[in-house]
C-alpha cells in the first residue's frame, strides 16, 4: 500500500489529457453546438489525435474485433462510417491547402 | 453600438454532492456551482469573445489555446474529484444561461443520477502498451524455427535466391511479431479487465501524437473499484516485468475523472 502512483497530470504527457478531454467525457449538447472534429484547419496534431486513421488495423492488431463484448457490429459500422467521412473531410481540407 | 462581452456558462462536471470549490477556485475566474434536483453542476463564466460559436471555432484552430484550456478543464475536474464522485463533461460544453443549464440537468436527471451511482467509489485508470518492435523481433526470432531455418538457407544461397528468401523471412517475421503483439495485448487486457468493473479499448494513437519512439499497441481504460486499485497497479507492474525483454512497455496513469465511462445509457451510444 506504500505505493504512491504519481498523479495523472505529472505522470502523463499532454496527449493523455487531450485524448480524454477532447474526445471523451459525457456528451450532452449545450447551447453552443460545435463538433470538435468539424473544425476547419484544425491543427494536424489534434486532427491526428481525434480523427486518427485506424492505427490498429494498419499494424494488424485486431484481437478485440473478435470480442463481441467490446465490439458490436453496430459500433464497427458506425466507426467505419465515421472514418469515411473523416477521410473525405481531410481530403477536402488538403485540397484547400494546396 | 459595440456589444458588451457577454458571459456564457462553461460546464466542467456534474456531482451528486456539494462540490468543494476552494482548491480549484484559482484555476479559473468565477467558478461556482448550479444546483438542480439533487445535482450540482460545476461551472464557470466564460466570455463570448472566447467561447461563442464563431470565436470558439477560431480558437479551436489554435493548438496552444486548446492545450491551455484542456489542461484547465482537466485540473478543475480533478480537483473536484478529490472530494466527490464526478461526471466529467466533454470539452467546451457551453450554455447561454443558467436556465438552459438547469433545463438540461432536469432533462437528464435520471440518467445522471444513475451514472453517479454507478461511478461511486470507482476510479478510471488508463493503460497504454508500447512496443519496441525491433526488440520484440530480436526476442521472437529464437522461438521461430521456420525463420531460423530460412536464415540458415540465406547464408548458403546464391544472391538471387537469397533475395527472395530474405523477403520471405521478413514476411514470416512480421507475422510472428503481429501474432505476439495481439497475444500479449489481449492477455494483458483480459487480466486488467478481470480486476476492474468496466473496460474500454480506445484508438491507438500514432507516434506524432504520443511523441514516443515505440509504437502504441494497446490503448485501454478501466473503471476500477477504489479498493482494488493497488491490486490493479501491481498487476500492471507484474506484466511490465514479465514482458520487459519482449520490448513491451506499460504506461499506467490515473486516477482520471471517468471520461471513458460516462456515456449516457440511452440514445446514440446504445448498441445491440
Amino acid at each position: 500500500m506504500a505505493e504512491q502512483m504519481a498523479h495523472a497530470i505529472q505522470a502523463t504527457n499532454l496527449a493523455d489529457i487531450l485524448e480524454r478531454v477532447l474526445d471523451k467525457g459525457i456528451v450532452i449538447a449545450g447551447d453552443i453546438k460545435i463538433q470538435i472534429a468539424d473544425i476547419d484547419l484544425l491543427n494536424i496534431k489534434i486532427r491526428l489525435l481525434i480523427a486518427s486513421v485506424d492505427k490498429a488495423m494498419e499494424m494488424g492488431i485486431n484481437w478485440w474485433q473478435q470480442d463481441s463484448y467490446l465490439s458490436t457490429k453496430a459500433r464497427e459500422t458506425e466507426i467505419e462510417k465515421e472514418n469515411v467521412e473523416l477521410r473525405e473531410r481531410i481530403e477536402r481540407l488538403e485540397a484547400k491547402i494546396k | 453600438m459595440e456589444a458588451a462581452d457577454k458571459n456564457l456558462i462553461y460546464l466542467y462536471c456534474v456531482t451528486g454532492k456539494a462540490p468543494k470549490l476552494k482548491e480549484v477556485e484559482n484555476l479559473v475566474d468565477e467558478l461556482y456551482f448550479v444546483y438542480q434536483l439533487g445535482l450540482y453542476a460545476v461551472v464557470s463564466k466564460v466570455k463570448e469573445s472566447e467561447f461563442s460559436e464563431e470565436n470558439l471555432k477560431k480558437n479551436l484552430a489554435d493548438l496552444e489555446w486548446i492545450k491551455a484550456k484542456a489542461i484547465i478543464h482537466e485540473k478543475v475536474i480533478e480537483g473536484i474529484m478529490k472530494n466527490t464522485c464526478v461526471i466529467p463533461f466533454k470539452f467546451a460544453t457551453i450554455f447561454d444561461t443558467e436556465d438552459n443549464l438547469k433545463a438540461m440537468l432536469e432533462e437528464h436527471v435520471q440518467d445522471l443520477k444513475e451514472k453517479l451511482k454507478n461511478l461511486e467509489g470507482k476510479e478510471e485508470w488508463g493503460v497504454k502498451i508500447y512496443c519496441d518492435i525491433e526488440r520484440l523481433k530480436a526476442a521472437v526470432i529464437h522461438e521461430e524455427s521456420g525463420i531460423l531455418k530460412i536464415e540458415k538457407e540465406i547464408n548458403s544461397s546464391s544472391s538471387g535466391k537469397a533475395y527472395f528468401l530474405k523477403k520471405k523471412k521478413e514476411e514470416l517475421m512480421k507475422e510472428a511479431v503481429n501474432k505476439r503483439i495481439n497475444e500479449y495485448g489481449q492477455e494483458s487486457f483480459e487480466l486488467f479487465k478481470m480486476l476492474s468493473c468496466e473496460a474500454r479499448i480506445n484508438k491507438l494513437l500514432p507516434k506524432e501524437v504520443t511523441e514516443k519512439e515505440d509504437d502504441m499497441v494497446l490503448n485501454s481504460a478501466f473503471l476500477v473499484d477504489k479498493d482494488k486499485v493497488s491490486e490493479f497497479i501491481h498487476a500492471v507492474d507484474d506484466l511490465k516485468t514479465r514482458y520487459n525483454d519482449k520490448g513491451l512497455n506499460f504506461d499506467c496513469t490515473g486516477p482520471w475523472p471517468p471520461y471513458n465511462f460516462c456515456n449516457l445509457s440511452k440514445g446514440k451510444e446504445q448498441s445491440g
